[in-house]
Protein backbone atom coordinates (compact mmCIF):
# COMPACT_ATOMS: atom_id res chain seq x y z
CA UNK A 1 0.00 0.00 0.00
CA UNK A 2 3.07 2.47 0.45
CA UNK A 3 3.05 3.84 -2.98
CA UNK A 4 6.47 3.38 -4.33
CA UNK A 5 5.59 7.08 -5.99
CA UNK A 6 8.66 9.00 -7.22
CA UNK A 7 10.00 11.45 -4.33
CA UNK A 8 9.32 15.07 -5.24
CA UNK A 9 12.26 16.92 -6.42
CA UNK A 10 13.78 18.59 -3.12
CA UNK A 11 12.34 22.27 -3.61
CA UNK A 12 13.68 22.79 -6.87
CA UNK A 13 13.71 26.81 -6.41
CA UNK A 14 16.41 26.54 -3.78
CA UNK A 15 19.12 25.12 -5.58
CA UNK A 16 19.41 27.84 -7.95
CA UNK A 17 19.26 30.73 -5.47
CA UNK A 18 22.10 28.84 -2.91
CA UNK A 19 24.42 29.22 -6.39
CA UNK A 20 23.43 32.67 -6.93
CA UNK A 21 24.53 33.41 -3.37
CA UNK A 22 27.86 31.29 -3.76
CA UNK A 23 28.11 34.02 -6.40
CA UNK A 24 27.47 36.59 -3.69
CA UNK A 25 29.63 35.17 -0.75
CA UNK A 26 32.42 35.38 -3.49
CA UNK A 27 32.19 39.05 -4.16
CA UNK A 28 32.06 40.01 -0.36
CA UNK A 29 35.04 37.76 -0.13
CA UNK A 30 36.71 39.75 -2.48
CA UNK A 31 36.00 42.92 -0.93
CA UNK A 32 37.80 41.38 2.48
CA UNK A 33 41.22 41.20 0.15
CA UNK A 34 40.19 44.65 -1.29
CA UNK A 35 40.00 45.86 2.02
CA UNK A 36 43.56 44.46 2.59
CA UNK A 37 45.22 45.92 -0.61
CA UNK A 38 43.74 49.34 -0.06
CA UNK A 39 44.75 49.57 3.37
CA UNK A 40 48.39 48.93 2.59
CA UNK A 41 47.82 51.41 -1.13
CA UNK A 42 47.05 54.32 1.81
CA UNK A 43 50.10 53.77 4.08
CA UNK A 44 52.56 53.20 1.26
CA UNK A 45 51.41 55.09 -1.79
CA UNK A 46 54.17 54.02 -4.25
CA UNK A 47 53.31 53.40 -7.42
CA UNK A 48 53.38 49.70 -6.97
CA UNK A 49 50.86 48.94 -4.46
CA UNK A 50 48.50 51.84 -5.75
CA UNK A 51 48.48 49.54 -9.28
CA UNK A 52 47.73 46.55 -7.49
CA UNK A 53 45.00 47.57 -5.35
CA UNK A 54 43.08 49.28 -8.86
CA UNK A 55 43.64 45.74 -10.01
CA UNK A 56 42.20 44.48 -7.16
CA UNK A 57 39.10 46.90 -7.49
CA UNK A 58 38.83 45.53 -10.80
CA UNK A 59 38.59 42.30 -9.75
CA UNK A 60 35.74 42.66 -7.44
CA UNK A 61 33.87 44.77 -9.34
CA UNK A 62 33.76 41.72 -12.60
CA UNK A 63 32.80 39.36 -9.57
CA UNK A 64 30.78 41.48 -8.41
CA UNK A 65 28.89 41.91 -12.26
CA UNK A 66 29.65 38.31 -12.81
CA UNK A 67 27.09 37.90 -9.72
CA UNK A 68 24.48 39.94 -11.33
CA UNK A 69 24.62 37.92 -14.82
CA UNK A 70 24.23 34.50 -12.47
CA UNK A 71 21.46 36.57 -10.71
CA UNK A 72 19.86 36.85 -14.02
CA UNK A 73 20.53 33.63 -15.48
CA UNK A 74 18.93 31.91 -11.64
CA UNK A 75 17.99 28.59 -12.93
CA UNK A 76 19.92 27.94 -15.97
CA UNK A 77 23.37 26.64 -16.42
CA UNK A 78 25.20 29.61 -16.51
CA UNK A 79 27.29 30.91 -20.04
CA UNK A 80 30.71 29.33 -19.45
CA UNK A 81 32.54 32.71 -19.78
CA UNK A 82 31.46 33.40 -16.24
CA UNK A 83 33.45 30.95 -14.76
CA UNK A 84 36.49 32.21 -17.22
CA UNK A 85 36.15 35.62 -15.70
CA UNK A 86 36.11 35.04 -12.06
CA UNK A 87 38.84 32.61 -12.36
CA UNK A 88 40.83 34.78 -14.86
CA UNK A 89 40.30 38.24 -12.41
CA UNK A 90 41.07 35.59 -9.08
CA UNK A 91 44.39 35.09 -10.65
CA UNK A 92 45.16 38.29 -12.10
CA UNK A 93 44.20 39.38 -8.26
CA UNK A 94 46.42 37.10 -7.05
CA UNK A 95 49.17 38.08 -8.67
CA UNK A 96 48.41 41.67 -7.65
CA UNK A 97 48.53 40.97 -4.21
CA UNK A 98 51.90 38.56 -4.59
CA UNK A 99 53.22 42.02 -6.18
CA UNK A 100 52.31 43.99 -3.37
CA UNK A 101 53.85 41.86 -0.58
CA UNK A 102 56.79 40.65 -2.48
CA UNK A 103 59.19 43.51 -1.28
CA UNK A 104 58.25 42.72 1.94
CA UNK A 105 59.19 39.32 1.77
CA UNK B 1 11.23 31.67 -11.16
CA UNK B 2 9.09 28.64 -12.69
CA UNK B 3 11.38 27.63 -14.73
CA UNK B 4 14.36 26.13 -12.18
CA UNK B 5 15.20 22.98 -14.19
CA UNK B 6 18.57 22.35 -16.49
CA UNK B 7 18.90 24.08 -19.66
CA UNK B 8 20.05 21.78 -21.85
CA UNK B 9 23.30 23.62 -23.69
CA UNK B 10 22.55 25.24 -26.25
CA UNK B 11 24.64 23.73 -28.83
CA UNK B 12 22.64 19.91 -28.23
CA UNK B 13 19.96 19.86 -29.49
CA UNK B 14 16.59 18.75 -28.12
CA UNK B 15 15.03 17.64 -25.11
CA UNK B 16 17.03 17.54 -21.68
CA UNK B 17 19.22 14.19 -20.73
CA UNK B 18 18.74 13.07 -24.95
CA UNK B 19 21.27 15.35 -26.23
CA UNK B 20 24.10 12.21 -26.22
CA UNK B 21 26.80 12.51 -28.30
CA UNK B 22 26.27 9.92 -30.74
CA UNK B 23 29.46 8.78 -31.08
CA UNK B 24 30.25 11.06 -33.81
CA UNK B 25 33.25 12.69 -34.64
CA UNK B 26 31.93 16.31 -34.18
CA UNK B 27 31.42 15.75 -30.33
CA UNK B 28 35.37 17.00 -29.86
CA UNK B 29 34.31 19.86 -27.35
CA UNK B 30 34.09 18.82 -24.14
CA UNK B 31 30.59 20.63 -23.30
CA UNK B 32 28.83 18.78 -26.51
CA UNK B 33 30.26 14.91 -25.37
CA UNK B 34 27.99 12.74 -23.11
CA UNK B 35 24.81 13.75 -21.20
CA UNK B 36 23.81 16.91 -19.63
CA UNK B 37 24.21 16.24 -16.02
CA UNK B 38 21.32 16.56 -13.54
CA UNK B 39 21.32 20.16 -13.22
CA UNK B 40 21.68 19.96 -9.33
CA UNK B 41 24.56 17.97 -9.63
CA UNK B 42 25.78 20.89 -12.22
CA UNK B 43 25.25 23.69 -9.72
CA UNK B 44 27.04 21.68 -6.67
CA UNK B 45 30.37 21.77 -8.85
CA UNK B 46 29.86 25.35 -9.22
CA UNK B 47 29.32 26.17 -5.84
CA UNK B 48 32.74 23.95 -5.36
CA UNK B 49 34.33 26.15 -8.02
CA UNK B 50 33.19 29.29 -6.03
CA UNK B 51 34.22 28.05 -2.53
CA UNK B 52 37.64 27.14 -4.15
CA UNK B 53 37.73 30.99 -5.33
CA UNK B 54 36.37 32.35 -2.29
CA UNK B 55 39.22 30.12 -0.25
CA UNK B 56 41.71 31.57 -2.51
CA UNK B 57 40.88 35.02 -1.92
CA UNK B 58 41.06 34.64 1.68
CA UNK B 59 44.13 33.31 1.97
CA UNK B 60 45.23 36.12 -0.27
CA UNK B 61 43.73 38.55 2.11
CA UNK B 62 45.30 36.73 5.19
CA UNK B 63 48.70 36.80 3.54
CA UNK B 64 48.48 40.71 2.47
CA UNK B 65 47.47 41.25 6.12
CA UNK B 66 50.04 39.39 7.53
CA UNK B 67 53.04 40.80 5.41
CA UNK B 68 51.67 44.19 6.01
CA UNK B 69 49.73 44.71 8.95
CA UNK B 70 50.95 42.47 11.32
CA UNK B 71 53.68 43.91 13.86
CA UNK B 72 56.82 42.79 13.95
CA UNK B 73 57.09 39.03 15.20
CA UNK B 74 59.67 37.76 17.78
CA UNK B 75 60.83 35.15 16.05
CA UNK B 76 62.89 36.15 13.05
CA UNK B 77 61.58 35.62 9.61
CA UNK B 78 58.13 34.78 10.65
CA UNK B 79 56.14 36.99 8.98
CA UNK B 80 57.50 36.85 5.09
CA UNK B 81 57.53 33.19 5.73
CA UNK B 82 53.79 33.03 6.66
CA UNK B 83 53.23 35.81 3.94
CA UNK B 84 55.07 33.53 1.25
CA UNK B 85 52.80 30.16 2.46
CA UNK B 86 49.54 31.87 2.43
CA UNK B 87 49.67 33.40 -0.54
CA UNK B 88 51.49 30.71 -2.70
CA UNK B 89 48.40 28.29 -1.20
CA UNK B 90 46.21 30.96 -2.70
CA UNK B 91 47.99 31.29 -6.37
CA UNK B 92 47.69 27.15 -6.20
CA UNK B 93 44.51 26.93 -5.39
CA UNK B 94 43.11 30.23 -7.34
CA UNK B 95 44.98 28.43 -10.96
CA UNK B 96 43.67 24.67 -10.12
CA UNK B 97 39.94 25.68 -9.40
CA UNK B 98 38.75 26.30 -12.98
CA UNK B 99 40.47 22.98 -14.63
CA UNK B 100 39.12 21.46 -11.73
CA UNK B 101 35.70 22.14 -12.22
CA UNK B 102 36.13 21.64 -16.01
CA UNK B 103 37.19 18.07 -14.87
CA UNK B 104 34.56 17.46 -12.83
CA UNK B 105 32.13 18.71 -15.17
CA UNK B 106 33.06 16.58 -17.99
CA UNK B 107 33.37 13.50 -15.62
CA UNK B 108 29.47 14.20 -14.79
CA UNK B 109 28.62 14.38 -18.67
CA UNK B 110 30.61 11.13 -19.71
CA UNK B 111 29.86 9.18 -16.63
CA UNK B 112 33.62 8.83 -16.02
CA UNK B 113 34.59 8.87 -12.03
CA UNK B 114 35.24 12.16 -10.52
CA UNK B 115 38.81 13.15 -10.54
CA UNK B 116 41.24 13.21 -7.84
CA UNK B 117 41.85 16.56 -6.19
CA UNK B 118 45.03 17.86 -4.91
CA UNK B 119 43.51 21.31 -3.73
CA UNK B 120 42.00 19.37 -0.42
CA UNK B 121 45.95 17.79 0.91
CA UNK B 122 47.58 21.04 -0.12
CA UNK B 123 44.80 23.38 1.95
CA UNK B 124 45.16 21.07 4.79
CA UNK B 125 48.89 20.96 4.65
CA UNK B 126 49.46 24.55 4.25
CA UNK B 127 47.00 25.82 7.39
CA UNK B 128 48.55 23.04 9.35
CA UNK B 129 51.97 24.54 8.78
CA UNK B 130 50.59 28.23 8.98
CA UNK B 131 48.69 27.43 11.68
CA UNK B 132 52.03 25.84 13.69
CA UNK B 133 54.31 29.09 12.34
CA UNK B 134 51.14 31.19 14.22
CA UNK B 135 51.30 29.31 17.52
CA UNK B 136 54.85 29.36 17.50
CA UNK B 137 55.29 32.85 17.55
CA UNK B 138 52.41 33.03 19.99
CA UNK B 139 54.38 30.65 22.77
CA UNK B 140 58.23 31.45 21.87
Amino acid sequence: MSQPSSQPHPRPGLQPQRTSLAWNWTALAGLGLLGAVVKVAADRSDALTVTCAAIVVAHTLLVAACSVVRAHHSGAVPPRRLFVVAYASTVIAGLAATASIAPSL
Amino acid sequence: MSDTRGVPDPDSGGDTGTAANTGGPTGHSWHEQGDEPDYRFTLANERTFLAWIRTALALMAAAVAVVHLLPRLDIPGARPTLGALLIAAALIISVYAYPRWLAVQRAMRTGGNLPRSLLLPITAGVLTIAGLIALATVFL
